[in-house]
């Protein structure tokens, strides 16, 4: 019990200011060759979070949703790169954003490969491919509260 | 000239066979077989279902047309968007057919088809979308406005930031408990619905430029259906559902009508405004573009029903004015290209 509390980290965000200082710390905590999954009810701010945690990493086109398409890819813009190469010690290239809304699970090669080496992985509805997760890929689930703020957790 | 069209980048596996005619598209035959029974079971498309689908499909279908060589002068295929493993099997199958047949073969993009969905005509007498022309692409993976100032060449001048107009309709469906495919659910059941009983947001619309943005409809429905859920101690039934639609289907559109407004004042050489797109069959839609068709006296283009949906007909009308493209070398080099883009 101690120790599941210790791994996770809970945070309560109450409007939009908020998500994106979260979106900016949490950056820089990312680095290339990670698979993150991002969990929550439609309309909970997945792509919200994820567009903002997009643009801290440099992404300038619209980060769109690719529930239609399962998997859409950006590069990391280069100038920016060098900042991340500074602050991190390392590359990030690529940003891969997946979606298995419409997946049934585990059964999905058009998603392509999830954990790439200079790649960012980011998945939106982790639970329904759970069974080809990568080990290792780290969850953020965004409860939506009473009150309509949210509540995100990290494990 | 005749093309041959095969469409199979997501759902639909299609093969058409159509002709010019005075700059129109005649269809000689269009066959159309769905996937959506299948996919209803899975509440969404499921890839390797829909390739395994368009591989048994795809040669049942070209059978069944008769279409034979010597009916072929040129094939078109969709080489994207869609799903990487479903737009691999029709482009082998017509890779296949280019090598046996010795015809030449051109890749179409996805949305390229559904915009010359309104080339086609049964009546050749009526003139063609003249340019420049204002295209309105609303559907499941896309939401645009594209300036097209010749064939097949676009300029982009705005694009949703997030979800498709399309999605909104399918995910709010979700959120209101209404089956797979939902978009078409919400329009009907909109049609018995009062639109001002609830007060969603137009997103974007008081924002400069063309762009769209539709996640924050759908949290807002959420947010309304969950406040009643609490007030009324119920479920959603009765006549608060065709409330809910009617309210809901008028958020989404009113920035599409606004937007495709504003694009015809900043653009005052467009000369025709054609919609094209899976949403495009939506009736509310269609009756405000002809409003503002009417107003700004230009000619509007909207595809009929029966090609509104994915089909190959619109692939192979989009093959017609790619046909300088298309080579007898082609079936080495036409690849699935699941992300490609149209404009700049």
């Amino acid at each position: 019990m101690r120790q599941e509390i210790k791994k996770s980290r809970n945070q309560n965000i109450k409007d939009l200011a908020e998500l994106q200082e979260f979106a900016r710390k949490f950056a820089l905590e990312m680095r290339a060759g990670e698979v993150y999954g991002f969990s929550g009810d439609l309309g909970a701010g997945k792509t919200t979070l994820i567009q903002m945690i997009g643009r801290e990493l440099g992404i300038t086109v619209p980060m769109t949703s690719p529930t239609f398409v399962f998997r859409k890819e950006y590069a990391v813009n280069k100038s920016i790169n060098q900042e991340i190469k500074k602050s991190r010690g390392q590359d990030i290239g690529r940003l891969i954003h997946i979606d298995a809304y419409r997946i049934e699970s585990g059964n999905a090669e058009d998603l392509g490969e999830l954990r790439e080496s200079d790649a960012l992985t980011f998945i939106e509805w982790p639970e329904r491919i759970e069974k080809i997760l990568p080990p290792g890929a780290k969850r953020i689930s965004i409860e939506i509260l009473k009150d309509e703020s949210r509540k995100i957790v990290l494990t | 000239m005749r093309v041959l069209g095969i469409e199979t980048s997501c759902d639909e596996s299609a093969i058409s066979l159509v002709t010019t005619e005075s700059g129109r598209v005649r269809v000689l035959k269009s066959l159309v077989s769905s996937q959506i029974e299948i996919h209803k079971k899975y509440g969404g498309v499921v890839p390797e279902v829909a390739a395994r689908q368009h591989v048994q499909v795809l040669a049942a279908l070209m059978r069944e047309s008769g279409i034979t060589s010597s009916d072929v002068d040129t094939i078109a295929v969709t080489s994207g968007p869609g799903l990487v493993t479903a737009l691999r099997v029709g482009i082998d199958f017509a890779k296949a057919l280019a090598w046996a047949w010795k015809k030449p073969l051109v890749g179409v993009n996805h949305i390229e088809g559904h915009i010359y969905a309104n080339w086609i005509t049964r009546e050749i007498s009526v003139p063609a979308p003249s340019f420049p022309a204002l295209c309105l692409i609303v559907s499941g993976g896309h939401t645009e406005l594209l300036l097209m100032r010749g064939h097949g060449i676009y300029e982009r001048l705005g694009e949703t930031l997030d979800d498709a107009v399309g999605e909104a309709f399918d995910k709010t469906a979700k959120l209101l408990g209404l089956p797979y495919p939902g978009g078409p659910q919400i329009s009907k059941l909109a049609e018995s619905g009062n639109s001002a009983r609830y007060d969603f947001p137009r997103p974007m619309m008081g924002e400069p430029g063309l762009d769209f943005s539709y996640s924050g409809l759908k949290t807002s429905v959420r947010v309304t259906v969950q406040e009643i859920k609490k007030t009324t101690n119920q479920e959603i039934t009765g006549i608060m559902l065709p409330d809910l639609c009617a309210s809901f289907q008028a958020a989404a559109i009113e920035p599409l009508v606004k937007k495709t407004e504003r694009a015809l004042r900043a653009h005052e050489e467009i000369e025709c405004l054609t919609l094209a797109g899976g949403v495009s069959a939506n009736k509310l839609l269609r009756g405000e573009l002809a409003q503002l068709s009417a107003e700004y006296q230009l000619p509007l283009f909207m595809p009929d029903l029966q090609f509104t949906g994915d089909n190959a007909a619109m692939i192979a009308a989009a093959g017609c004015f790619r046909a300088e493209e298309a080579s007898l070398e082609a079936w080495k080099n036409v690849t699935a290209n699941p992300g490609s883009r149209l404009g700049v």
